[in-house]
Order: C-alpha cells, then structure tokens, then sequence
C-alpha cells in the first residue's frame, strides 16, 4: 500500500504550487482506476498531511475510469470488459504499466495498446 | 515539478515527490549506462553493488531497462512477492543487496517501451520503490540514449539533491564503443550538470584505448574474465571473478572516484 507516500507527494506539489499565490483556487485530484487507491486511506493520509503543512485547501477526489486502446484495431475498452485476476490487480496498483504484461485486446489479441484515460494519479489546480 | 503550465490550469505529478520521500536515505546514487549494447553494463552495475556491499554499504539496486530486465538473472533467490511498506520494499536478493525491477510486477513479461510508457514506469519505479535501508543506490538503464536516460538524469537530480550523483558510463576498448560512449557522455553532462561522469572499461585484455580519448575524470578498468563470458553468470560467478576482484581494488583504492 502506497496511499501515504503517494499522498505526501501531492501535498508536496501543492506546497510548491501554491507557495505565494494569494489564493487558491479549485484543486482536483484525479485517481486512475489502474492505480486502484484505497480512497479512504488515502483521503485520510491527504487530510493529515494538508493539515501539518498548513494548507488548508479544499479538493476534490476524481477516480478516473481506466479506457484502454488497441492499436491495432482501434477496439477500446474498460477494466470490467475483461475482468483482471485479483493478483494482477494488485501488481498493476503498484506499477500500472504491468498491465501490459497481462492485456490484450479482446477484440483481436494484440498486445499493442495504450492507457487512454484512468492510468495514475494527476492534481490539476484551476484558477 | 513535472507539471504543465496552462494558463490558470496546473497539472501537477506527485511522483517525483514520493520519489524524492523514497530516496531520502540514498547518500550515493550511480547511474550506469552505455550508448553501446553488449558491452556488460548490468554486470558492472552488479559488480559495483557487490563492491559497496563489500565497504560496508547496504545497497540498492534498480533495473530501469524495462523491455528487457536482466539484473533478476543474477540471482537465484526469486523475485514473486514483496513486502509492503510505504510502498514495495525490493526484495532482498543477496545479503546486502535489495533489487527493484519491473519483473517484480510483470512475472518476467516484457513491457513496451513506446509512447510514454518508459516515462511512466521510470517514475514509477522511483516512487514505489521504499530504499529507506539503502545508502547507495545502483541504477541499470537499458543501452543506447533514449528518454530514459535524460529522465532518470534529470529526476535523480531533483528527487536526491542531497545524494552524490554519477553517472558511469560502462565501454569496450574497441574505438567504436568510446567513440560512442564519449559520444553519449558529452550530450548527457551538458544538462546533467548534477551529475559527475566517469568510465568504465570493460572486457579490457591489454591497454589498446587511446589514452587521449578518455579525459574523464575518472576511468576505471576491468579486465576480460572468461568465467563472466560463460552461459549466464550468476552472483557467485562475478564474485569469483578477476573482473570482480579489479573493480573492487579500484573502488578501494580511489574512493573519491566513486564519490
């Protein structure tokens, strides 16, 4: 499990993010259904390390649906489509790009694919 | 921050943060690399493992050549499961020695190196990868200067400021390998200022390099062993080795080339 050290480094890129802006603006953090964290957890880890480095932010919590690609065919699809083993799962929470160790498209059997949506963890701050 | 700036809209990348948590213990990081395949880097990246392990260092060792991992090969101990701690905490490999590698994920599974696949695994990889035990940190790339390389560099530099840094560049004496890996060098230290390069000269069997073409500030040379041009060496082989026993004289005997 890796919610705290992922949750530290986006509390850490918002310090340096927002450092001398006069406010803050809209702060959304975006989870992709590959890295599968643990909301809860997480939210609690992002909570406490807001709160010690005095950031007192509101966000929003985005999980991003995981859309994959063929680029063979073009087919284009979504993890419950193909139904992942629990094992590999987990392997994929911690490194998403072992997926491609394990997927191919349903459609034509390629392995050549790519993550359009939903891969890992991004923090988009607006205004 | 790897971020992209547009207009009143930031996207921020915490990996190099969590990253740069994971790396907090590193004192020294080494980068081997090589513009030329063949030329034995995972194997110098072993020996100077075993070599620091030898001084006293705990060491980890990283295997960023993602379609093709080899440092595992090494080693007879498995590498199927992991202990969770602030992430994966790399599995103990010898005594001494903890390695981190995609095949810890991919059961042996080559993964793409297109796109921005490499970019992400690389990052990734720095930051699930727990090296709080680790003071010396050894990093396997895979051959030639491809994005990898610039971003490790770069991340590195961001990620451990307070490490020392370097970046070994692993040649053959054959004027083709240095003419490349000078070639490499060169392009890598002009933005990696954080970074200091030496070289190594593998497989060396008699002094034939021109002396002149290596002004590194440090050049370290390794003999040709028969016993590591066997079938696949393991830990014990390189071990047993004079290739090994050499390089581990020099790191003794120059500790300051070694940072």
């Amino acid at each position: 499990m890796h919610e705290s050290v992922l949750a530290l480094g986006v509390v850490r890129e918002l310090e340096k993010a927002l450092r001398g802006l006069p406010g803050v603006g809209r702060v959304k953090i975006l989870v992709g259904e590959l890295q599968r964290l643990d909301q809860e957890v997480f939210r609690g880890y992002l909570d406490e390390f807001l709160r010690e480095a005095g950031l007192y932010i509101e966000y929003e919590l985005v999980v991003e649906r995981a859309v994959l690609r063929c680029l063979s065919c073009g087919n284009g699809w979504t993890l419950e489509d193909i139904g992942l083993p629990e094992d590999v799962r987990e392997l994929v929470h911690f490194f998403p790009e072992a997926l491609y160790a394990y997927v191919s498209c349903p459609s034509c059997g390629s392995r050549l694919l790519e993550v359009s949506t939903g891969r890992g963890l991004r923090v988009v701050v607006e205004g | 921050m790897i971020g992209q700036g547009e207009g009143a809209r930031r996207e921020l990348d915490p990996r190099l943060e969590a990253a740069r948590y994971q790396l907090r213990g590193v004192k020294r990081i080494f980068v081997v690399l090589s513009n030329k395949g063949g030329v034995g880097k995972s194997t110098i990246a072993l020996m100077l493992a075993l070599a620091f392990r030898e001084e006293g260092e705990s060491v980890g060792l990283l295997d960023a050549d993602l379609s093709n991992p080899t440092l595992h090969t090494f080693f007879t101990r498995s590498l199927e499961g992991f202990r969770e701690e602030l992430g994966v905490v790399p599995p103990e490999v010898v005594a001494g020695i903890r390695l981190s590698s995609p095949v810890l994920f991919t059961r042996g599974e080559s993964i793409p190196s297109i796109g921005r696949g490499p970019l992400d695994a690389v990052l990734e990889l720095l930051a699930v990868s727990n090296w709080a035990d680790s003071s010396v940190l050894v990093v396997d790339t895979p051959p030639g200067l491809r994005e990898e390389h610039v971003l490790l560099l770069r991340v590195l530099e961001g990620a451990a400021p307070g490490s020392r840094r370097t970046a070994v560049a692993v040649t053959t004496p054959s004027l083709v390998a240095v003419t490349n890996t000078l070639s490499g060098v060169r392009y890598l230290a002009s933005f990696a200022r954080g970074f200091r390069f030496i070289i190594v000269l593998n497989k060396v069997v008699e002094e034939t390099v021109l002396r002149e073409a290596l002004h590194a500030e440090c050049v370290m040379r390794v003999p040709r062993d028969p016993l590591l041009d066997e079938g696949s060496p393991t830990v014990d082989t390189v071990l047993r080795s004079s290739a090994f026993r050499a390089l581990l004289e020099q790191v003794r005997a120059s500790p300051s080339c070694l940072g």
